[in-house]
């Protein structure tokens, strides 16, 4: 994710934004040469909008402006058209298509573009007085949207100097308690509502840490002073409620360097609804695609990709979601070779990206040993594999690697760190090595994954028996356990949901508890062997205290149906019941997401454990096509596998065509990923002919293959490269981020240069190899290295390099040592990104 | 891993006028390269700011350093007397003669606490922040706070590493979810050990030469022709970057320079002392490394640009015969090396841009043991800040009559990582997301403690 964005100061936004302001303006957006058919004017995202009536003196109106263009397509005018009121003296509307009344009265609003035109009829009423101001409906979402009531200031628990408020405005009466009466009243002065300290503080007129965040005579401003001028009034119990808020439109597509207006409408328990488009808050998932201003204003940059923006008012969201296509040709598309390649292909269609070609061979058994295998292909099977003339190689390497045992290494690797199996004394030792070997031969053996999951999940018994129960070890709390399996297994990031509504998602502390009561049985006692123990259900009911009410839930998968569990039952395997039931919306799909993630860099959802309504995938038919496929196939990973290796898709070229070099997110093209901290360390013993050794384990052992943490901290290697601490179920853990510190271990280390200059190693080998050319061992190289033959420049560079002059301390000529100069060759090779990237 | 950063502080009116910009004929990469260039205030303001945290790990003993209770009965008193300063009425362990004299450019607290007596939890506290994690308080699960500097204020000299370690990563460094990327960078040799001080990627291996470097260098840019484009992560060319950036440490002198410690001149160094390492006497004791000269070492680093630099002055757990190991080991070596510090920046000018934090992750029990040694205590502790503005000779906070307690100004840890990062202009209000996509705010409470400055 971008952040450079936010991490621009408020100063310095200012300072630019005066800077430019001031030249003249040519306002991006619409193509002003684009005539449209006909134009739509609408003032609510509700399907049959009610007629526009304005009440009171406080009361605004977003509206958007649609434009149907000749070829059927909608495009957004609402900025770019010319509004005049009649009779103006009823409202204003200015450019950016936002009415405030003027007097109590009817009117027409025109809107026109180049001649064409619509109109909205419109009525103003109680323009002499303020409507009553409800509290929780208008005033605390202002909190949120001036970010008074952030986690980093008043929002935090313990409030900020002194001042609390509930975070994100999920506790109105709280908010009220607190700004009415705490503190004697000082926050509030009836007599003069614009010098009450609430107004004064956040206008920066009474010194605030947080500065000016509201201006003065704005109309939130207007509103803080109305409330508090009607006598604070928290609105009655009877007030509707918010059921709801809609935004319109929900999806469009854009083109680059477009805007777009989104009005957002809040539809209360009576069934009246409200324009909340300025108290609403917006964010962009895709910042490098679109941004959005605090009014919903969406604008695309010169980027093709797909962008949602989260729209949040109080404890509800909507999603609009952008596709701005790059509008290139998109001919040849390959034969589809599965669902998958049909629905790349046509979301490529839909935004005119072509995708590169075909990798070739060399570049394609080198990317799949990499991502199925986690290591280099051999010398033999690079040779054999670029001389094999057969047209279904391809399937049968995938199928080759997918029987090897370094598939079950690879992804044992990964799920090991993802299942905490973490070494934190010595003690730790047998349970870690136990429960690797089990995750590993689990994989090896192909185990359905709803079984594997129900093995970890409701896993029960002693230690010494179960290695599946060492995740019990390390994920200790109730809390911890369904964090952990929300987040992992069903993809949905439910911390939040602990200590107050999830601020992005449908999910309460209702539903946080229910998931919770799953767990509550599960009890341990010390196991047979030290340090280790035994996980059991308790007798009992299945039950969990919500801590917001004190109620007493019972378990409930999300968004499922509570469940009456016999005492006993253990309530973990109802849960893995849900969670593996065909119509889960989570399980399958968290899962597939991941999987893709791991072999195209980018998940359909990112992050891949962070799946909600208003994170939307890049290609929901595609998720939804894998789900499917994984689910029928009987959870099979391996086949889950095969069907992603052998689509065309996954085949692509990493190289750009003219058009898609910007495709982050529609698999055009293969991106390039570095190799993970194991893997680049095994495949630097593979190029340099040594062999790691680590303490406590066999010679011959791979870094992929350990089986724990615990030697993150004695091979630097690792740890400078990213390698994960298995302290969270989250696979950001593991970093591919470039370091100095890397690039130091590469260019210099002791730890490398043994490697290199080892008299068993390559280098000096194939220096001491006298029955060889030169450019025969530099091929074998290159086969090593790159799975590739080198082309003849690359050829000519090494011998010339192997045959050069250097000179000597007395500045003399001589020539230099071959054995170095292999060294130096090898050296380069593996510092070389074609050897650190998988491409 | 990218950082997800989540921007509490940010007035979302900008991000319209931002959008506005965006109009006005600037791109996209214009804004964010005008973005990247700029920091989180004013960044000529913070331009040369740095902080030196002196880690007096173990827990150092209010008593027998900045806090002494001469009325106290003798089991709370302890051992050792007091004596004046420079400031009239405030009295220091009378073995510390040197910093009592130099009072009037360092300031104490004398009313920290927090409520955790483990090591390594009151190591997270102190540089995170926040509380350690349950059951394993050596693995940080919150930033460290020179991880936050190092992601916050990264260009100060970009030849150097943003936050070091001397000489290793210890509880509580650490830079969890920032990713590896904010890592200390570990000199892993040490000033503490006798002969010459060499980083050791920073020299050329021995096997090496800089003309057979130089031979691999343009071996390697022949051989390298993955092209950028591929990679719109950035991450092939960020790779490429660091390379460059290595090349040069390892061929030009200007890094290595800042780390050479063996440069400083003779008179500089003998006056942060040369005392042996203090080996503990009995095995359930601690004993003092050599660790003076490594308190020169992070001068010289702050001096070349490094932005946070954190030194190991370990053992200070004084449970058994703490009187003894603090008159023949802490204290003397202490009295040498850290007023030569405060003069040494002094005499260069470098007082206002570097703030000079000494503490360790608690103080020690008000009552001395039966073993004649104090435990582990986090109700009430002392510290010296110097530096960044902050006047000489202040004492803020109090603590009670037998340094049991907070009697005035109760001060939180929080309170002077709030003090330190508004000295290098860090956004306190800025969030990250952790693992489980929680926005974090770099602190979770603290303000800045303004006596120090006024």
């Amino acid at each position: 994710m971008d952040n450079r964005k936010k991490r621009l100061s408020p100063l310095t936004w200012t300072a630019l934004a005066t800077t430019c302001l001031g030249a003249p303006t040519a306002r991006a957006g619409v193509d002003q040469t684009v005539i449209p058919q006909a134009l739509e004017m609408r003032a609510s995202a509700m399907e049959k909008a009610p007629a526009l009536v304005l009440e009171g003196k406080g009361a605004s109106q977003q509206i958007n402006l649609t434009g149907i263009l000749r070829d059927g397509t909608q495009r957004d005018f609402t900025h770019h058209a010319k509004y005049v009121v009649t009779p103006e003296n009823v409202a204003t509307i200015n450019q950016e298509g936002f009415i405030r009344p003027a007097g109590n009265g009817k009117a027409t609003i025109t809107a026109s573009f180049q001649g064409v035109e619509t109109k909205l009829n419109l009525e103003v009423i109680g323009f002499e007085a303020h409507r009553k101001i409800n509290f929780p409906n208008e005033i605390v979402p202002l909190f949120t949207k001036y970010g008074c009531n952030g986690g980093g200031c008043h929002g935090k628990s313990g409030g900020q100097n002194g001042f609390r408020l509930s975070l994100l405005g999920f506790e109105p009466t709280e908010d009220y308690e607190w700004i009415v009466y705490e503190g004697r009243g000082r926050r509030i002065f009836p007599a003069s509502p614009e010098h009450s300290l609430l107004v004064t503080k956040a206008t920066n007129e009474t010194p605030h840490g947080g500065g000016a965040r509201m201006d003065k005579g704005t109309l939130d401003y207007e509103a803080v002073v109305n409330w508090i001028a009607q006598g604070m009034p928290y609105g009655n119990p009877d007030d509707p409620t918010l059921k709801e808020i809609r935004v319109f439109p929900t999806e469009r597509i854009m083109g680059m360097e477009t805007d777009q207006q989104l009005v957002v409408t809040a539809i209360y328990s009576d069934g009246s609804s409200r324009d909340v488009s300025r108290s609403s808050v917006f964010e962009v998932n895709e910042k490098e695609v679109a941004e959005v201003d605090e009014n919903g204003h969406v604008s695309t940059f010169k980027q093709p990709g797909d962008a949602a923006v989260m729209v949040r008012y109080q404890d509800k969201v909507a999603v609009f979601r952008a596709t701005i296509p790059l509008g290139a040709p998109v001919e040849d598309l390959p034969e589809p070779r599965n669902f998958i390649d049909k629905f790349i292909f046509a979301k490529l269609k839909k935004i005119g990206m072509p995708p590169s070609g075909d990798a070739d061979d060399a570049t394609f058994i080198r990317r799949i040993t990499i991502d199925i295998a986690g290591r280099l292909p051999t010398l033999s099977e690079a040779k054999e594999f670029l001389a094999d003339k057969s047209q279904d190689k391809r399937d049968k390497l995938i199928d080759k690697l997918l029987e090897s045992p370094e598939y079950a290494d690879n992804f044992a690797n990964k799920w090991a760190a993802l299942l905490r199996n973490k070494r934190n004394q010595d003690v730790d030792q047998r349970g870690n090595y136990a429960f690797y070997r089990w995750i590993r031969q689990s994989l090896n053996g192909n185990v359905p994954y709803d079984q594997f999951v129900r093995q970890v999940v409701a896993a029960s018994g002693d230690m010494a028996y179960n290695p599946a129960v060492s995740w019990y070890r390390e994920v200790k709390t109730t809390q911890q356990q369904l964090e952990d399996t929300a987040q992992l297994f069903l993809g949905t990031r439910i911390q939040c949901a602990q200590c107050h509504h999830h601020p992005f998602e449908k999910w309460s502390q209702h539903d946080y508890y229910s998931l919770a009561a799953f767990f509550s049985q599960v009890q341990s006692k010390p196991g047979i062997l030290p340090g280790e123990q035994m996980v059991y259900h308790k007798r009992g009911e299945a039950k969990a205290t919500n801590k917001k009410n004190n109620q007493s839930v019972k378990p409930a998968g999300l968004g499922a149906v509570p469940l009456d569990i016999a005492l006993d039952q253990d309530p973990r395997q109802s849960l893995v019941d849900w969670m593996a039931a065909e119509d889960n919306e989570y399980f399958a799909h968290t899962l597939v997401n991941r999987y893709w993630k791991h072999f195209f860099s980018r998940a359909l959802v990112e992050p891949e454990d962070d799946m909600r309504a208003t994170n939307p995938p890049t290609n929901p038919e595609l998720l939804d096509g894998l789900s499917q496929h994984f689910i029928k196939s009987g959870f099979d990973l391996k086949d889950l596998v095969r069907k992603i290796c052998q689509s065309k898709t996954y085949q692509f070229s990493a190289e750009p065509n003219a058009h898609n070099g910007k495709d982050k997110q529609n698999y055009s093209r293969y991106y390039p990923k570095r190799l993970q901290a194991e893997v680049l360390y095994d495949a630097i013993d593979e190029l340099t002919g040594i062999e790691s050794n680590f303490k406590d384990l066999p010679v011959g052992t791979r870094a992929l293959q350990l089986p724990d943490n615990s030697w993150n901290s004695s091979v630097y290697f690792l740890s400078v490269f990213g390698r994960p601490d298995s302290a969270s179920a989250c696979e950001c853990e593991r970093s591919s981020d470039a370091s100095l510190a890397q690039s130091l271990h590469l260019l210099n280390s002791k730890d490398i240069q043994a490697k290199l200059t080892s008299n068993g190693g390559r280098a000096r080998v194939l220096a001491k190899d006298a029955n060889r050319e030169h450019p025969e061992k530099i091929e074998e190289l290159y086969l090593r290295a790159f799975s590739r033959t080198p082309h003849s420049n690359e050829v000519s560079l090494a011998t010339e390099y192997i045959h050069r002059k250097i000179k000597d301390d007395k500045g003399e000529e001589k020539d230099a040592d071959i054995g170095q100069s292999y060294e130096d060759i090898v050296w380069a090779l593996f510092n070389t990104k074609e050897f650190l990237f998988n491409h | 891993m990218a950082i997800q950063a989540y921007d509490t502080s940010l007035n979302r009116r900008h991000f319209l006028k931002a959008g506005a910009l965006g109009m006005t004929g600037l791109g996209l990469a214009d804004i964010l390269r005008l973005q990247a260039a700029s920091s989180p205030k004013d960044p000529g303001q913070y331009k040369n700011k740095s902080v030196i945290i002196l880690w007096q790990r173990g827990g150092p003993s209010q008593h027998e350093t900045w806090d002494p209770k001469p009325d106290a009965p003798q089991e709370y008193r302890g051992a050792f007397g007091s004596m004046p300063t420079t400031t009239p009425g405030v009295h220091f362990c009378d073995l510390l003669p040197k910093c009592a004299k130099n009072f009037d450019k360092f300031a104490v607290l004398r009313s920290l606490f927090h409520t955790d007596a483990g090591h390594s939890a009151g190591d997270q506290i102190m540089f995170t922040g926040y509380p350690p994690q349950k059951g394993n308080p050596n693995a940080n699960i919150y930033p460290s706070c020179g991880s936050i500097v190092a992601e916050q204020q990264r260009h100060l000299n970009p030849d150097l590493p943003t936050y070091v370690m001397i000489p290793r990563r210890l509880p509580g460094v650490d830079p969890a979810y920032l990713g590896a990327k904010f890592a200390p960078f570990e000199t892993l040799a040490d000033p503490a050990v006798e002969g010459s001080f060499k980083i050791e990627n920073f020299e050329l291996d021995e096997s090496l030469s800089f003309n057979r470097l130089a031979d691999r260098k343009s071996l390697l840019s022949n051989f390298d022709n993955l092209r950028h484009q591929l990679d719109i992560s950035k991450k092939i060319e960020a790779a490429d970057q660091f390379t460059q950036q290595a090349f040069g440490i390892l061929t030009s002198p200007k890094a290595r320079d800042a780390f050479d410690l063996d440069a400083e001149p003779d008179h500089i160094r003998n006056r942060y002392g040369f005392m042996p390492e203090y080996k503990a006497p009995t095995p359930d004791r601690c004993g003092v490394p050599a660790w003076s000269q490594r308190i020169l070492l992070a001068r010289r680093l702050v001096e070349a640009g490094v932005r946070i630099v954190t030194v190991d002055l370990r053992w200070w757990d004084t449970h058994v015969k703490g009187y003894e190991t603090m008159r023949d080991g802490f204290l003397p070596r202490w009295d040498m090396a850290y007023p030569a510090l405060l003069q040494d920046l002094h005499e260069r000018g470098m007082m206002e841009d570097v703030m000079v934090i000494a503490w360790g992750e608690f103080g020690r029990t008000p009552k001395v043991n039966k073993t004649g040694g104090r435990d582990h205590y986090p109700n009430v502790f002392s510290a010296s800040i110097s530096g960044g503005g902050i006047q000489g000779g202040r004492v803020i906070g109090e603590s009670d009559s037998k340094g049991a307690e907070p009697r005035e100004r109760p001060l939180n840890p929080q309170d002077v990582l709030a003090t330190m990062y508004r000295h290098l202009g860090i956004d306190i209000h800025k969030a990250y997301l952790d693992y489980s996509g929680r926005p974090v705010p770099v602190l979770p409470f603290g303000e800045p403690i303004d006596e120090l400055f006024t």
